[in-house]
């Protein structure tokens, strides 16, 4: 599998899976680190976010530098394939950024509620310390 | 992608932190995009500039450049801001909007960036005096993408907010997309059967925008189309849809200069659209709205010469109703070239004429608007999304008829 680093780092903590394509410019409030699906909000602050794709204005790249500015920014995204908004948004924001991950493999990582994004050795762990690659 | 040495250079950090950081996000995008190599621009244009839409992270961002010791590396110029620059107060914008606004400003004008606030630099001589056919180019706003690409012959991808400032502080951008010859080709016909209004191009924009999101039309039958009507038509294209480029037969210069055989095996799919067709379509395109509506908002893209002249002819004579507003917006350049008699005419009339600025990005909604009518396919589309404004598409005859009373 081609996992894919684009912003790099190392980072571990809890993950939120996050159903659909992610539009920063309506979807988030970079004030409070949360993130609108279905009528609900998901903390997305600290967390290492997991989703499949991202949709949506290019001024979504400013709503991630807001969020690290307000000190509420996801702390890793891990995605099965990354677009300009979003890897742009990452750079500017130092948020440590895999992606080229398959449904399944997104899917189990979401569900684990844990995750490590190692960038520089291309691997992502899930659950406590498990690695899946 | 294979780097230049010099670009290696830069992308370590030898210099400085400002070219550095842009230089990343481009290597990125690039190697995201699956870009060969990075290559030279002539211009840039820069969105990402209303605080309305960019917020504090657009200010943040630019101390950072700025403090970084940024400075642009090509000819660069701005989108519209959130306000006039001048007669903000006459639009009735907040104060503290306004000193965000101008700090953005501000920023922009440490960076070496020419602070003419516009969407059409395609029709600002200084800007698009030096872009010429084939130069390659990295503009942010869809409207003034779509219309470089198609009607100048000139290339750019659709840049985001933050990649068209490092493209212009780097002073290059990823070679893919639309800087590709194979990439340029169209991939659908349309053919036009009957006379199209003005109207009927911000129709027919939006019917190819919502039903060929990312692919590059070739469009027939059209006859001799003037200008602004092109530039309505790839506007509502750009804001309803992903497309960059459309061609129109014995109009655009790519479509003069290619011979049909090159690309027919590149056509997917030929439709044909009537008048009448697109006529029917408006409704399901742009909604009627529910009660009278007393703001009129043209200039979307900002208005040219052309316009503001037919907009004269349409007025005179005429002034408007009590309590009925026309809010026009064009360039700040392309207002101080135009006849004054002319702009008085308009203004005698009743009209209120913005610069720097348009109703997508101006804060329309704090402004006490919350109806409008406009004879615009884009910003009918945009500014129910973005400031939750009931809005109306309608020619610009009935928009005068509106305001000013029936003959």
């Amino acid at each position: 599998m081609g996992l894919k680093g684009v912003e790099e780092g190392w980072v571990k903590g809890e993950d939120v899976y996050i159903d659909g394509p992610v539009s920063f410019l309506g979807d988030v409030d970079p004030d409070r680190g949360t993130l609108e699906r279905g009528g609900e909000l998901l903390e997305i602050d600290d967390r290492i976010m997991v989703f499949t794709e991202g949709a949506g204005s290019t001024v979504g790249s400013y709503v991630i530098y807001n969020m690290r500015l307000n000190g509420v920014a996801p702390r890793g995204m891990i995605m099965c394939k990354a677009d300009a908004i979003i890897t742009i948004g990452c750079i500017v924001a130092s948020i440590p950024l895999v992606h080229r991950i398959g449904l399944d493999d997104l899917r189990e990582i979401g569900g684990s509620g844990w995750a490590e994004i190692n960038s520089y050795l291309g691997l992502v762990r899930v659950g406590a310390g498990k690695k899946s690659r | 992608m294979e780097l230049t040495g010099d670009e290696e250079k830069v992308l370590g950090g030898g210099s400085g932190p400002a070219r550095e950081l842009a230089m990343r996000i481009l290597v990125n995008l690039g190697e995201l995009e699956g870009a060969d190599s990075l290559i030279p621009i002539v211009s840039a244009h820069i969105s990402g500039v209303s605080y309305k839409t960019g917020g504090e992270g657009l200010i943040k961002m630019l101390e950072r450049f700025h403090d970084d010791g940024g400075k642009v590396s090509v000819p660069s110029s701005l989108n519209p801001a959130g306000m006039d620059l001048d007669r903000w107060e006459g639009m009735g914008i907040d104060p503290a909007f306004a000193e965000k606004q101008g700090r953005i400003i501000e920023l922009y004008s440490s960076l070496g960036v020419q602070t003419t606030c516009t969407c059409i630099p395609y029709e600002i001589f200084s800007r698009v005096h030096p872009v010429g056919f084939g130069d390659h180019i990295a503009w942010g706003e869809s409207n003034a993408v779509i219309y470089a690409n198609s009607m100048l012959g000139a290339r750019t991808n659709r840049e985001g907010a933050i990649s068209c400032l490092a493209s212009a502080i780097v002073g290059r951008t990823p070679n893919y997309g639309m800087h590709l010859d194979e990439r340029r080709l169209p991939t659908i016909e349309v053919t036009i059967e009957g006379e199209l209004t003005p109207l009927h191009h911000d129709l027919l924009g939006a019917y190819i925008g919502v039903n060929f999101n990312s692919e590059i039309p070739l469009i027939r039958g059209m006859g001799s189309p003037e200008r602004p009507e092109l530039k309505h038509m790839g506007a509502a294209m750009a804001a309803k849809g992903g497309l960059a480029l459309y061609h129109v037969e014995g109009v655009t210069p790519e479509s003069k200069r290619c011979d049909p055989s090159s690309f027919e095996n590149n056509i997917k799919e030929r439709v044909e659209i009537s008048t009448e067709e697109l006529s029917a379509v408006k409704e399901e395109l742009y909604p009627t709205i529910d009660g009278e509506i007393d703001t009129f908002v043209i200039g979307c893209p900002q208005l040219g010469e052309f316009e503001f002249r037919r907009l004269n002819r349409a007025l005179e004579g005429k002034a408007l109703l009590p309590g009925k507003r026309i809010l026009a917006f064009t360039s700040r350049d392309l207002l101080s070239s135009l006849d004054v008699e002319l702009v008085r005419g308009v203004e005698r009339a009743g009209v209120e004429i913005y610069r720097d600025t348009c109703m997508v990005v101006s804060p329309l909604d704090m402004m006490g608007v919350s109806r409008a009518g406009t004879d615009s396919g884009k910003a009918a589309h945009y500014l129910p999304r973005m400031s939750r404004i009931s809005t109306e598409l309608m020619p610009i005859e009935m928009i005068i008829e509106k305001a000013t009373g029936p003959r």
